[in-house]
C-alpha cells in the first residue's frame, strides 16, 4: 500500500490510523492494545469483513455433524448437510437472540432453540416454529427471510473459512501470492490433511494483536523466548557466543497481502541434517531420508503428483517452517527429521479469538495427512501435543509474554509515549532462480514481514462499510 | 489408539475389593498422594520423577461441551498433556534445569489440593486403582487472581517393593477452555 495513503477514520479522541501506525518510522503506538473503540473497528473491518479461519472439514465428516466456532466474537454454527455441503451461520436465534446450538460439537439435523423452540436446518434455513397454525414468527417476515444469518464460505485444503462479506475479494485472492507457499503445505496429497482431533483452547488474558503481530513472522523472538530450543539442543548452534547460536535465523521470508511464511534451510537449523551432509544429496534422496514435516515416505510420490518440481526443491531444501494468515492464524510445521524417517514432526495451527481489548482465546488444531499410517498419526499427536500448544514445551512461553505487553498498554504513559518498533531492516532481495512471487526477504530474518503485517492492518482497517 | 484411560470401577457397585478409608493400605495412598502434591508444590521435580514408573503414560484429554441427545463428530480424541517417560524428562528438565522456562520462570504459586481419595484392587496383583479429585490455584507475577484448575486424577499406582509408583494418570479437567494460559505445571 502507498505510504502516502492517509487515513480516513479517526477515533472518538481524535487519534487517526496514521497517529497510531507511524508508517515513516515503522512505530506502532502501544495504545492499539489497549482502544476499545478500536477494538470495535476490528471486530468489524477483520474478523466480520475478512476471512476468518473456523476450522477443518475433517472436524465434521458425517452428514448434520457441526461445530461451534468464532468469527470474532460472534458464533456461529459450522455445519455439514445430508449432501455433504458445509455451512457457516450466525449462531444467534433470529426470534429473540438466544444461542441456537448449545454445545462446541454435536451431530443435529436440525437445531431447535431452547427458548421458544425455533428449528434450523443445518443450512440455516428456518423450519418452523411450534404450534406451526399458529404461525409465531408472525405475518410481516416470510420464512425464507428468518434463516440463521448465513455467511460466505471456501475451502482451502479442507480448511473452513468464512466472512460476512459477501462482495469482497475470494479466498485465494485474498492469499494472493502467498498461495505458492501455502498449496506446499495444505495442498499436496492425494486425500489432504485430517485433524488430530478437537482443538485445544486456552484463555489468554491479552489482547488479541500480542499474538496477531508475532504472527506476522517474528523471527527475533526465537533467540531470546524460545532459548530453550537452543540449550536443549534442538537447535544446531556454532560457535561459543551465544548471540551467534542463529543459524536457523537465517532464510528466506516472504510475504504477500499481510500473510507470510519463514522459509529456512534446514541444514541451517538442524544437526541431523548437517551430520547427513544433506548439501549433496539428490532432492530424491532427500525426500526420503529428510522428508518434509508431516510426509510419510508413502506419500512423497503423491507430492510429486500434487506439486511443481520448483515447490517440491524448496520443500526439501528450505520449507515453510512456521508463518501466518493474515490477521490471526500462525501456522508450525516443525521439522523433526529422523535418519529412519519415523518421527514426522508437528504440523498445526493457531488462531487468536479476540474477547475484548484485553482477553483472548488461543486455539490450537493438529494436522496429519489423512494417508499417514495409523500408528504414526498417533505419534505426530504425541509430538504436537510436546511441542506445540497448551502444554508445548515451545509455546509455552509464548503464552504467558503477551499478558505483559497488554498490562503494559493500560499504563497512561504506557499508551501515551510507548511505540512497538519494526525498525530492522532487512528490504527485498530475491535469491537468483526463487520459484515464488510476494515480496521476498532472503537473509538474516529481520522486522520485514511482520511490518508487512501491520501495513495490511492500516489497509484493512482504514475502510468503512455500510 | 492406545488406550490409557484407568478403569473406573462403578461407583454403586458394591465392591470386594475396594480399599476401605482408613485401612492400612489406604492410608499409604493418602500419604503419598499428599507427599506428591508438595514435591509439585515445590518444584522438586527430580524427586518426583522417582515416583513413577519407566513405563510411565500421563495425558490430559481435551473436553468439549456437547448435549445428551446428540453424538460428537468422530475423530480422535486430543490431548493438552500426552506425555511418556522420555517426555517427562523433557518437561522437568527445561522447567528445573534451565532459567529459560519462561512460561515458570519467575515460578508460579500453586497449591495442589487433593480430597475425595478412593481406591480399589485390580485385576493385576501389585497394581491399585485410585481416584481423587484436586483443585489447583496457580498464581503468577503479582495478579489479585487465581488462574483455577478443577479435575479428576485417574491413577494407576504399582506397588514396588512396598512403594507405590505412579504407572498411568488420566487427568479429566473440568474446563474446555482451560482459565491458564499454559499447562507448564503438572497436574
Amino acid at each position: 500500500m502507498d505510504i502516502a495513503t492517509k487515513s480516513i477514520r479517526s477515533l472518538p479522541n481524535g487519534k487517526t490510523l496514521d497517529d497510531l501506525i507511524m508508517r515513516e518510522t515503522r512505530e506502532v503506538s502501544l495504545a492499539v492494545m489497549n482502544d476499545e473503540e478500536l477494538y470495535q473497528w476490528e471486530l468489524e473491518n477483520l474478523f466480520g469483513m475478512g476471512w476468518n479461519l473456523l476450522g477443518h472439514e475433517s472436524e465434521i465428516p458425517d452428514a448434520n455433524d457441526y461445530v461451534v466456532r468464532p468469527m470474532g466474537e460472534d458464533l456461529v454454527i459450522v455445519a455439514r448437510d445430508r449432501q455433504g455441503q458445509i455451512h457457516v451461520s450466525l449462531n444467534v436465534c433470529p426470534h429473540r437472540g438466544m444461542r441456537v446450538a448449545l454445545g462446541e460439537e454435536g451431530n443435529a439435523p436440525a437445531h431447535k432453540c431452547i427458548y421458544h423452540g425455533w428449528a434450523f436446518r443445518p443450512n440455516g434455513d428456518f423450519i418452523g416454529a411450534p404450534v406451526e397454525k399458529e404461525q409465531m414468527h408472525g405475518g410481516l417476515c416470510s420464512k425464507a427471510e428468518l434463516g440463521l444469518k448465513k455467511a460466505r464460505i471456501e475451502l482451502y485444503g479442507g480448511l473452513i473459512f468464512a466472512t460476512w462479506n459477501h462482495d469482497g475479494p475470494s479466498f485465494e485472492e485474498y492469499l494472493g501470492d502467498a498461495k505458492f507457499y501455502f498449496d506446499m503445505l495444505w495442498k499436496r496429497t492425494d486425500n489432504g490433511l485430517e485433524v488430530l482431533g478437537a482443538p485445544q483452547k486456552v484463555s489468554i488474558d491479552c489482547n488479541w494483536k500480542c499474538s496477531g503481530e508475532q504472527s506476522g513472522g517474528d523471527g527475533f523472538h526465537t533467540l531470546s523466548l524460545h532459548r530453550w530450543l537452543i540449550e536443549a539442543g534442538l537447535f544446531r548452534s556454532d560457535g561459543d557466543d551465544p548471540t551467534d547460536l542463529a543459524p536457523a535465523m537465517y532464510g528466506i521470508n516472504v510475504s504477500a497481502n499481510g500473510h507470510n511464511a519463514r522459509c529456512i534451510p534446514i541444514e541451517g537449523t538442524f544437526d541431523i541434517a548437517k551430520k547427513m551432509d544433506a548439501s549433496k544429496m539428490s532432492l530424491e534422496d532427500r525426500l526420503y531420508k529428510l522428508a518434509p514435516p508431516g510426509i510419510h515416505k508413502e506419500l512423497v510420490p503423491q507430492l510429486q503428483k500434487h506439486l511443481s518440481q520448483e515447490q517440491i526443491e524448496l520443500l526439501v531444501k528450505s520449507p515453510p517452517q512456521v508463518g501466518g494468515i493474515f490477521p490471526n492464524l500462525n501456522f508450525l510445521f516443525v521439522y523433526a527429521p529422523q535418519p529412519d524417517g519415523e518421527v514426522l514432526g508437528a504440523m498445526a495451527i493457531h488462531i487468536i479469538v479476540p474477547k475484548g481489548p484485553h482477553r483472548s482465546e488461543f486455539w490450537t488444531w493438529m494436522f496429519t495427512e489423512k494417508d499417514t499410517p495409523e500408528e504414526t498419526k498417533e505419534k505426530m499427536l504425541r509430538n504436537a501435543v510436546q511441542q506445540v500448544g497448551t502444554s508445548g514445551l515451545i509455546e509455552q512461553d509464548d503464552t504467558d509474554t503477551w499478558p505483559h505487553i497488554s498490562l503494559a498498554s493500560r499504563g497512561y504513559k504506557g499508551r501515551k509515549d510507548m511505540t512497538l518498533k519494526y525498525q530492522a531492516i532487512l528490504g527485498e532481495s530475491k535469491p537468483e532462480g526463487w520459484p515464488g512471487g510476494g515480496k521476498v526477504f532472503a537473509g538474516f530474518s529481520k522486522d520485514d514481514t511482520q511490518w508487512e503485517w501491520w501495513e495490511a492492518y492500516y489497509a484493512a482497517m482504514n475502510k468503512t462499510y455500510d | 489408539m492406545t488406550n490409557l484411560a484407568v478403569e473406573k470401577p462403578d461407583n454403586l457397585a458394591p465392591h470386594t475389593d475396594r480399599i476401605p478409608v482408613g485401612s492400612p493400605l489406604y492410608n499409604q495412598i493418602v500419604e503419598h498422594l499428599y507427599d506428591e502434591a508438595a514435591l509439585l508444590d515445590t518444584l522438586d521435580l527430580r524427586t518426583w520423577q522417582k515416583s513413577f514408573t519407566e513405563d510411565i503414560l500421563y495425558q490430559a484429554p481435551v473436553q468439549i461441551t456437547g448435549r445428551k441427545s446428540e453424538r460428537l463428530p468422530k475423530k480422535r480424541q486430543m490431548m493438552h498433556l500426552f506425555e511418556n517417560y522420555f517426555s517427562m524428562e523433557m518437561r522437568i528438565h527445561k522447567v528445573h534445569d534451565t532459567a529459560v522456562c519462561w512460561a515458570e520462570e519467575p515460578r508460579s504459586r500453586t497449591r495442589r489440593l487433593i480430597t475425595n481419595i478412593r481406591a480399589w484392587k485390580t485385576e493385576t496383583e501389585n497394581e491399585l486403582s485410585v481416584v481423587s479429585y484436586f483443585l489447583i490455584p496457580r498464581n503468577r507475577f503479582e495478579s489479585n487472581e487465581y488462574q483455577i484448575l478443577s479435575g479428576e486424577r485417574q491413577d494407576r499406582f504399582r506397588l514396588i517393593d512396598g512403594e507405590l509408583k505412579l504407572a498411568r494418570r488420566n487427568i479429566i479437567l473440568d474446563m474446555s477452555v482451560l482459565s491458564m494460559p499454559n499447562l507448564a505445571i503438572f497436574l
